[in-house]
């Protein structure tokens, strides 16, 4: 995608959440470089990818979160993250800001906020 | 040990004690337990204790008490018991029959007050349930807003006269009412966190069933489905999943009025937990470019893959005489 405005990597669990992400990313002009379901996988392909963009939600499959595949990627490269989460909570908020976030979003994520997020940089 | 010794040690001991012969009937009590009844060795003697026990708890008290003693069985028991206020206290009571140069002498027994504890027990048996409640509550309103939703897409529906935009929303409404099925079922389960596969299956093939006019058509749904649970995380996407591919069926398989058979399967195999379902309708075309694969349908077959996905799942389709989805459940 020539015209792309950056690169962004989804890190949802569940399909339906990344799907309204994805269309909505595209639809604001970036590209999709994949789509995980895991913090390894997270990790995996923010590796291959190089993404400038994370969206990253907090609960995953595994074992892991969302902060500690932050936390992995960002030991060899910084890419924005912007997280999505489904819960408001002071933990959840704490948790999240051991990471240096670029911005937290709260489900249900309003598209025009998600676009202003990726559109500050 | 001389008799003297016994009682010297039996008396000081930090619990309750009673010994019984082998006739059944207690003959020594220790100061503990006449301290705790205010009643003396000879108000307790016999059956005197048992005139002590709540009146809600005597019946198996001494049930538990005389089945125990006909077997030389070890028996423990919580019942309530008068103390020399007045006030009843729950107590452990452990017994174990005694023997004397390999006879047997009769039973001892030693009693705790645990009255804190079971109250403290209670408590908390109350808070669960409470919380049961609560959540069932919950799963009641999700149910009636699903419903609600269902409703108002309904009636968006009525508006418009555009048979695609129409569709959309039947459509809309079908995978709305999958979910609904699942927390239909959660409010009458025993389980607050998993539901019965086969019930659910049921409930959701009827009512997409019904909502595809089946009593005026000639296709039946065939439903088989083993008795296992199902956690309702995964059990709501199982449910969509099953809504696409029982309505893919339904509205492509058959047309012109055909009639025919949808069957859905459920259940353990070799592979694993598998999902299948199939018809006996027309199939699909070998060549992908000859389907009649409108957005609509494109859209369902990107949710089946996701779904399947989610569930870390591989699907596969067969056609031949007609169409065939396996699901292996990762």
């Amino acid at each position: 995608m020539a015209s792309s405005k950056g690169k962004v990597l989804i890190v949802e669990d569940q399909f339906l959440a990344a799907e309204f992400l994805k269309i909505w990313v595209e639809a604001y002009g970036f590209e999709v470089c994949g789509v995980a379901k895991s913090a390894n996988r997270a990790v995996e392909l923010a590796s291959q990818h190089m993404p400038d963009y994370v969206l990253m939600d907090m609960r995953l499959e595994g074992d892991r979160d969302g902060v500690d595949a932050a936390l992995e990627i960002s030991q060899t490269q910084q890419p924005r993250f912007i997280y999505c989460t489904g819960s408001s909570e002071p933990s959840t908020m704490k948790r999240i800001a051991e990471d240096h976030p670029f911005e937290i979003l709260i489900k249900p994520i309003n598209h025009e906020d998600l676009g202003a997020a990726l559109l500050r940089a | 040990m001389p008799e003297v010794m016994f009682q010297e040690l039996a008396d000081h001991a930090p619990v309750m004690v009673w010994r019984a012969g082998t006739d059944k009937l207690c003959n020594w009590f220790n100061h503990l337990w006449l301290d705790f009844t205010g009643r003396t060795m000879e108000q307790e003697q016999g059956y005197g204790w048992a005139e002590g026990v709540h009146p809600d708890d005597l019946d198996a008290c001494v049930a538990t008490y005389t089945t125990a003693f006909g077997a030389r069985e070890k028996f423990s028991m919580t019942y309530r018991l008068r103390r020399h206020d007045g006030a009843y206290r729950w107590l452990l009571d452990n017994g174990a029959p005694y023997f004397k140069g390999g006879m047997f002498a009769g039973y001892f027994g030693t009693c705790v007050d645990v009255t804190e504890q079971r109250e403290a027990h209670d408590l908390v048996v109350a808070a669960l349930a409470e919380r049961d409640v609560l959540l069932r509550e919950v799963y009641h309103r999700v149910k009636n807003n699903l419903q609600q939703i269902d409703g108002l897409i309904a009636i968006e529906r009525e508006t418009l006269s555009d048979p695609d935009a129409r569709h959309a929303l039947s459509s809309l409404s079908g995978r709305v009412r999958a979910m609904g099925a699942v927390h239909q079922r959660l409010i009458s389960s025993d389980s607050l966190v998993e539901i019965s596969v086969g019930g659910f299956m049921s409930d959701l093939c009827r009512e997409i069933g019904r909502s595809h006019n089946l009593g005026k058509r000639s296709i039946s749904l065939d439903v088989q489905v083993d008795d296992s649970k199902i956690h309702i995380e995964r059990a709501v996407i199982v449910g969509l999943l099953v809504n696409e591919l029982v309505t893919n069926a339904l509205k492509h398989a058959f047309p012109d009025g055909r009639s025919g058979v949808v069957s859905v399967r459920y259940g353990k195999q070799a592979a694993g937990t598998v999902l299948e379902v199939a018809d006996n309708g027309v199939g699909l075309d070998p060549d992908p470019d000859r389907n009649d694969v409108d957005a609509g349908r494109h859209l369902g077959l990107r949710l089946i893959e996701g779904f399947a996905d989610q569930l870390n799942g591989t699907i596969e389709f067969a056609s031949a005489g007609g169409t065939r989805a396996r699901l292996v459940l990762g």
